[in-house]
């Protein structure tokens, strides 16, 4: 597996009794931008939740540039590379855009003891197996100095704070927010939301970004406009994308791949074209005449 | 018949004195509560002890400085080392607490860690009476120079201004740590949503951990304020200011730092002018243990007609 790639096998998502997710695997190659589909409660967001941690699978498996993440928490998944937006906006919106952005920058900004960038390996090897005599004491001093750090700030902190708002800035500029660092983020209006939101999460430095929706509540023009940026962002930051979406227009656009789910199981994978074709899909979820149409799925 | 003011502009400067510096106390100890109230939606009830271990540790420094015999530049000395060891001991308890009585109990419903922050709360300022002092009170050195400061009506005591001022630049600190540095945003992130901070790769515990520890830190620099100021400090001493304080953090709007601020002065001040207010109505005197009636009356109005505090802001609806 190359870096970027990824593989879910099997995966299963069982609430007492309700089975959200039951076998579903899917691979999506570096680079690739895949298109995940499927009626409503068809377990779309649940797979996402599986895949950033913020559920743990009840079965099956997550690999990330060939590293086991399934069951790692959703700040070691952010780490290990994943990255998502949310179908109902959910920013720090209280605070800036810029804040929103560097938040999301804040393992790379890293600390005087460096032990943001470690990775879940490295940290087990390097802390977890220490002793606990050991280990506590060892603790408290790393955070004495993170948070001596973090206040005195020695040079070093500056320029990587330095550099982290100026990789903001770039990164809003990319999203088509340059100049607007100092808004407060429930002031943006809705389509400006949207694209600060994903360039938050490309803040984290994902090399799998997963979009929930990104053209929820727009109208064709905002909506083209964001399956280009979505094009762009796959170019100029060399991640892989897998997006949730409803129109299908943008779906058939914008994808080269799509899985499409229904009742928690995967129902049918290809190119669009094929997809299209496929007799289960059309039954499932598109309907044949809004698949004549081509027109929004969704009844 | 005229009525005849006992009173004389004198004695106001001094309540309004005596207000802010109450109201310093206060608002530090508010600090701690408002800031894990944010992150956390809990009200930390051990956060009094937190206060009252850093006044220990303080006594315990001067003590082993020299005492009542400290002079000189040893006082400064004394007084920041002081100041440093509590901090650091109210930080140990604080973040002790933290692990051993709350984090087990995160997703536990919310009355359980309230249950557990009262054990705490009570365990461990009968620990420091009954199980070391053996209900004696310890005394702070009274190193600190006398002399004061007169402007015109105003008389302020050396210990005052170093209180108010100390507590000044404790609060400050705090904002710009809050505000400004990647600490700060990474709380404001986690008091915002813990779940979408974590997402975004925050380690939330470590967030959660860091509002403790400034919380105590501003608790263990007012226990040596206190010590200082009113001289007797003991196991139980933490509860009335750890009450007040709570109440100041919900008068500003518990969850706000700005709140929590403002809600101690203004307690500060209404619990020693308000009761000198209403000792001005003839026929009336009370004593000085009124100015806690006057203070928790105050809770209640404000309970009642603004429930979300001066600052706090209405709660909004998650989509």
């Amino acid at each position: 597996m190359a870096a970027g790639d990824l593989e879910v096998r099997g995966l299963g998502m069982q609430f007492e009794g309700l089975s959200a997710l039951s076998d579903v695997s899917l691979r999506v190659p570096a680079g690739e931008i895949h298109g995940l589909i499927g009626p409503n409660g068809a377990g779309k967001t649940t797979l996402f939740n599986c895949l950033t941690g913020f559920y743990r699978p009840t079965a099956g498996g997550v690999w990330l540039s060939s590293d086991r993440i399934d069951g790692f928490a959703p700040h070691e998944i952010s780490a290990a590379g994943i990255s998502r937006t949310f179908q109902n906006i959910r920013l720090f919106s209280n605070m800036t855009t810029i804040e929103n952005v560097l938040v999301a920058s804040h393992r790379r900004i890293g600390g005087v003891t460096g032990y943001h960038t470690l990775s879940r390996r490295e940290r087990y090897v390097l802390i977890d197996k220490m002793r606990i005599p050991v280990r506590v004491p060892m603790a408290l001093a790393a955070g004495l100095a993170e948070i001596a750090g973090a206040i005195v700030r020695p040079p070093a902190a500056r320029r990587h704070e330095r550099d982290a708002v100026e990789r903001g800035q770039q990164l809003l500029k990319s999203a088509g927010l340059g100049g607007r660092e100092n808004v407060v983020a429930r002031n943006l209006p809705y389509g400006d939301q949207r694209r600060l939101e994903i360039a938050r999460a490309l803040a984290t430095g994902p090399r799998l970004l997963l979009l929930d929706e990104p053209t929820a509540g727009m109208n064709p023009q905002e909506s083209s406009a964001m399956v280009a940026l979505i094009r762009r962002i796959r170019d100029e930051f060399d991640t892989t994308i897998v997006l949730i979406e409803h129109q299908m227009r943008v779906v058939m656009g914008v994808c080269e791949q799509i899985t499409v789910l229904d009742y928690g199981r995967k129902i049918s994978e290809g190119t669009p074209a094929q997809v299209q074709k496929d007799a289960r899909v059309v039954e499932a979820y598109l309907g044949t005449r809004a698949l004549k149409e081509g027109g929004h799925a969704t009844p | 018949m005229t009525v005849i003011f006992l009173t004389s502009a004198e004695f106001w400067a001094d309540q309004l004195v005596n207000g802010l510096t109450t109201g310093s106390i206060y608002a530090l100890i508010a600090l701690g509560y408002t800031m894990v109230y944010g992150v956390l939606q809990l009200i930390n009830f051990a956060h009094g002890e937190v206060f009252m271990i850093g006044s220990f540790a303080g006594y315990g420094v001067l003590v082993a400085m020299g005492g009542d015999d400290t002079s000189g530049a040893m006082i400064a000395l004394a007084l920041v080392l002081a100041m440093i060891a509590a901090s650091a001991a109210s930080m140990g308890t604080a973040l002790a607490i933290e692990r051993i009585a709350y984090r087990p109990l995160r997703n536990a419903p919310r009355l359980a860690p309230l249950i557990s922050a009262i054990g705490v709360s009570v365990f461990l300022s009968h620990l420091v009476d009954d199980g070391f002092l053996t209900g004696r009170s310890k005394y702070y050195p009274s190193i600190f120079p006398d002399g004061a400061l007169e402007l015109g009506p105003l008389t302020i005591s050396a210990l005052q201004i170093f209180l108010m001022g100390s507590s000044l630049a404790m609060m400050g600190g705090l904002w710009w740590v809050i505000q400004r540095t990647k600490l700060g945003r990474g709380i404001r992130a986690v008091a915002e949503s813990r779940d979408n901070a974590s997402l975004m790769g925050i380690d939330v515990n470590r967030a959660i951990v860091v509002t403790f520890a400034l919380g105590a830190i501003m608790a263990g620099v007012a226990g040596v304020l206190y010590g200082l100021f009113y001289s007797a400090i003991r196991g139980s001493m933490g509860f009335i200011p750890g009450v007040k304080a709570f109440t100041a953090a919900v008068l500003g709007g518990i969850g706000s730092v700005q709140g929590a601020v403002i809600g101690g002065y203004f307690l500060g001040l209404t619990e020693t002018v308000g009761r000198e207010l209403l000792n001005e109505i003839p026929g009336v005197s009370l004593p000085n243990q009124w100015k806690d009636v006057v203070a928790f009356s105050l809770l209640v109005l404000v309970l009642i007609f603004r429930p979300n505090g001066i600052f706090g802001q209405k709660e909004t609806k998650r989509a």
